[in-house]
């Protein structure tokens, strides 16, 4: 491989690394419900309402 | 004035990319002059720094990509450091996404804003999202970061042809005021890399830094790049 292709591997092999992060932030913010009863705020939630 | 709602999802698009376009896209583009400047003394081409800024889109960690290579960093431990220079992106995506979700979009949709997760838009989207409707908050949060994204490309563009066209300086010309070292004892000083960073770092007059013979291609790197951060031609450094 040259040095030049090689260059371009590693920086294409950050961009996934970097990538990743981003991946499974979207992979776990797919279980999480904004408006499940149990988020904050909600009636049902063990959270204080914040006063307004 | 921003609305707190806008007449169309595609609207919202342009509306978040109008928004970008002020000061969020000049603070984050005059970061990536820098970043251009410095692709450029690493010996990146355009394309390569391009490339860069498009796929990792993460300044602290295209730094240390370009810091760590001029190191002669072993590639596994350079991707690990760049990996963990971007673990802030779990949580903000965590946090940002369930309030862009929508059932019109697909799968596929939240992947691709994910990459354009970065600090700005997400402060940005986590502060107007929930004043929209919920089938605009994704456009939005596109147009004003992929308006961002263009943005850091034109800084990277911008700041690699500056850098190019610095005018030529050379140490040379001013070595009175340049420390006298011979040019044994600077051999002995490169014989790392990070003392051929020093002994470059030192304005050694030209050509007196041994850096090519004791550390090889390493040491020509660092050579070539402070040379280049001196506005020196890249092909006189060559040996």
């Amino acid at each position: 491989v040259s040095a030049g292709l090689e260059l371009w591997l590693l920086v294409a092999i950050c961009g996934l690394a970097t990538f990743a992060w981003r991946g499974a932030g979207v992979f776990v913010s797919g279980g999480i419900n904004p408006n499940s009863p149990c988020s904050p705020g909600s009636a049902a939630s063990p959270m204080p309402r914040s006063p307004r | 004035v921003t609305p707190d709602a806008f007449a169309s999802p595609r609207a919202a698009w342009k509306g978040g990319a109008v928004e970008a376009l002020g000061v969020p896209a000049a603070v984050l583009g005059a970061g990536y002059i820098g970043f251009g400047a410095l692709a450029f003394d690493a010996d990146f081409s355009l394309a390569l720094a391009l490339f860069s800024t498009m796929t990792i889109w993460a300044l602290p960690g295209q730094i240390a990509l370009i810091e760590l290579r001029e190191l002669g960093t072993a590639a596994p431990a350079l991707v690990l450091a760049v990996m963990l220079t971007s673990a802030r992106f779990l949580p903000m995506t965590v946090t940002l996404l369930p309030l862009l979700r929508h059932p019109a979009y697909r799968t596929w949709h939240y992947y691709l804003a994910g990459h354009f997760v970065a600090m700005t838009g997400w402060a940005v989207a986590v502060r107007r999202c929930p004043m929209l409707p919920l089938e605009q908050r994704l456009p939005y949060f596109l147009g004003f970061a992929i308006a961002l994204w263009l943005a850091c490309l034109a800084g990277t563009a911008a700041g690699y042809f500056a850098s190019s066209s610095l005018p030529n300086w050379s140490p040379s010309a001013s070595s009175s005021s340049t420390p006298s070292i011979s040019s044994s004892s600077s051999a002995a000083r490169c014989a790392t890399a990070r003392a051929c960073w020093r002994c470059c770092a030192a304005r050694l007059p030209d050509r007196s830094c041994s850096c090519h013979a004791a550390m090889g291609p390493a040491g020509g790197r660092h050579h070539r790049r402070h040379g280049g951060l001196r506005g020196r031609s890249r092909l006189e450094e060559e040996p």
